[in-house]
């Protein structure tokens, strides 16, 4: 664990869109591989005869989902454009203005 | 069974009377009386409470934002509408206070994160709307710990909030500026949000009464997201009939939330009866054994008095078995900060939020941003949520945890066949000192303890008061019942309230 570590966090740290420096680096290599060791303990417990279906429902509060569900798709009320575009340059053209992804 | 009368910290300053009532007394429904029988305007009230925040808060650190204009206005509204007979619910023209995590429309909310710092929500939260409805006067937005991520309030953006008992030691968390500012007199009631215990926690370390709502009960529609599957609002009172009063306004369904419960919920008021004969109450005895929980001996003999309370009341107590609590702390952990990874990728420096000033290109527009506006706490847990999900280690800790998840569940049903609700401690032990623990994230995780196992399994709990340590801090005692059976728990905590501590007995 110790020694992967380090590649593990900056491996880590770019799935996540996060920038480290070296001292936070150094500094997570160590916690989290004590957390992640913490982590193992589950492993003891014992959960075998527990299906798929059984966990992955567990958020349905109302019963399996169906259409019915669903909003209806038609055009209601939105926001006003100023409440959703603070900055300045945004309010002038409507858009959320970013680098160019595209070379 | 009587306490005796509890000795106030050294930060309250108890001399100051809200409309002729002690802090002690500054209940809804004794608020409400005097509000019926003009004996007090909304706006006089509401004045009360502002200044009695600017005398206080720069002590305490409650508040992030307090909305003093607003608030005088809307008093105003409340007392014309209380005048011309057009609105009626018990919660009208009371001043209160919500978690920073609830989104008000046209009001900073700032999940206690740089990251938010001027994020202005467009719209209000569902539970928002309805203490609007109510007549509820919002008097600002309180702290909490980054994101939820904490069990003490230190890992704000913005300020410390010491707990009003003792200034050196911590309100408990993440709704720490919920508890305190109820505990303080700064607000009648205040909401807070509970994915692990952070509702409860601080209820327990402030001398409040807090409550978990069943999952699904109160919709999550506005609620900052920290991790989906666990997360509930619920309310921080003075006393037990005040907090039945809330779960009425903010509980029921809502469209806008597809995991809120389609369910008819009953009158909480009417769960307010001194009775418990012949209620079965469960003991977990992975609670109580001393087993490397950390649990104070104080904590140990407050739930064992309180067992003696309830079977001198008629009461039955059995010890149960849910031996998966033992693995309450990981289980809780992989699956909470694998949702909570997932819920903070939309924090990109793009559409809201802080953006770094600093950046060539997208990749590190969005790096930046979200490095420089987020925690270090924040940052450990996002890391940790995308290792359990992560290719090669996602079905050994995320796949395992969500079974494991199902074997709690299953075993808390089968208790539940035994016993009608669940008691034990709330925390581990009494307020520690800030700054005691927060270098040491596992040992903070660990205060989660007992809190965990009801968010896991999406049960209703709650935290009341049942006595003080040597050191005169409160200690809370949790109560925990079946899904979407609040009224049991609350009956249970009303008759418990009203045989120990006499001091709120206040009708």
């Amino acid at each position: 664990m110790e020694g992967k570590t380090r590649e593990l966090i900056e491996h880590l740290a770019e799935l996540a869109k996060l920038h480290l420096d070296e001292k936070e680096k150094d500094e997570l290599t160590v916690e989290i591989s004590k957390i992640i060791a913490y982590f193992d303990k589950l492993k003891r417990l014992d959960i075998s005869g527990i299906e798929a279906t059984e966990y992955l429902n567990i958020l349905n509060i109302n019963g399996p989902l169906s259409e019915k569900d669903l909003r209806a798709d038609v055009v209601s009320e939105s926001y006003e454009r100023e409440k959703l575009l603070t900055r300045p340059e945004e309010r002038e053209t409507g858009y959320y203005i970013v680098p160019g992804v595209l070379e | 069974m009587k306490f005796d009368e509890r000795q106030p910290g050294k930060v309250r300053i108890d001399d100051n009377k809200i409309a002729g009532l002690s802090i002690d007394e500054l209940t809804i429904s004794n608020l409400q009386k005097l509000i019926s029988k003009r004996e007090i305007s909304v706006p006089e009230l509401t004045k009360d409470m502002l200044d009695r925040i600017e005398k206080l808060d720069s002590m305490l650190g409650c508040y992030i934002n307090v909305i003093g204009e607003q608030a005088m206005e809307r008093a105003k509204e409340v007392q014309e509408k209380l005048d011309r007979g057009e609105i009626n619910s018990p919660l009208a023209g009371i001043p209160m206070a919500l978690k920073d995590n609830i989104c008000t429309d046209g009001i900073p909310t700032t999940c206690g994160s740089k990251m938010l710092a001027d994020f202005v929500p467009p719209y209000d939260a569902h539970v928002v709307k309805r203490l609007y409805d109510n007549g509820a006067i919002l008097l600002g937005k309180v702290n909490m710990d980054e994101f939820a991520m904490g069990s003490s309030t230190e890992t704000s953006y913005y300020k410390k909030t010491i707990n009003p008992w003792d200034p050196e030691r911590v309100p408990g968390g993440s709704s720490g500026g919920s508890a305190a500012a109820v505990a303080a007199g700064e607000a009648v009631y205040s909401l807070g949000s509970d994915t692990g215990g952070s509702i409860r926690n601080p209820a327990s370390f402030c001398g409040c009464v807090g409550l978990k709502p069943t999952y699904g009960l109160v919709s999550r529609y506005g609620l900052i997201a920290y991790a989906s599957s666990f997360d509930q609002i619920g309310p921080i009172t003075r006393n037990v009939t005040d907090c039945a009063l809330v779960l009425n306004a903010i509980a029921g369904h809502d469209p806008m939330d597809l995991t809120s419960s389609k369910k008819e919920h009953p009158d909480y008021t009417k769960a307010l009866v001194n009775d418990v004969k012949g209620l079965k109450i469960g003991i977990p005895r992975e609670f109580m054994d001393e087993n490397g929980n950390g649990m104070e001996k104080s904590v140990k003999d407050a739930v064992l008095n309180a067992v003696r309370v309830f079977l001198e009341l008629g009461a039955e107590c059995i010890e149960v078995s849910i031996p998966a609590l033992e693995y309450v702390v990981p289980m809780y952990y992989i699956i909470a900060l694998a949702e909570a990874s997932s819920n903070l990728a939309r924090y990109d420096g793009i559409r809201y939020g802080y953006r770094t000033p600093d950046y060539k290109n997208l990749e590190e527009l969005c790096k930046r941003s979200r490095s420089e506006g987020f925690g270090k706490e924040v940052k450990r847990r996002i890391l940790l949520g995308t290792y359990v999900l992560s290719s090669g280690y996602y079905d050994e800790y995320y796949k395992k945890a969500l079974k494991s998840r199902m074997v709690l569940i299953q075993q808390f049903k089968a208790a539940f066949e035994k016993c009608d609700i669940i008691i034990g401690p709330v925390t581990p032990t009494t307020a520690y000192r800030i700054g005691e623990k927060i270098d040491d994230p596992l040992k903070m995780y660990m205060e989660d303890v007992f809190t965990a196992p009801a968010n896991i399994a999406g049960l209703p709990a709650m935290s009341i008061p049942c006595g003080v340590d040597m050191k005169s801090l409160p200690i809370g005692l949790q109560l925990i019942g079946r899904p979407f059976d609040e009224s049991t728990i609350l009956r249970a905590a009303y008759t418990f309230e009203t045989h120990t501590v006499e001091g709120w007995k206040n009708g």
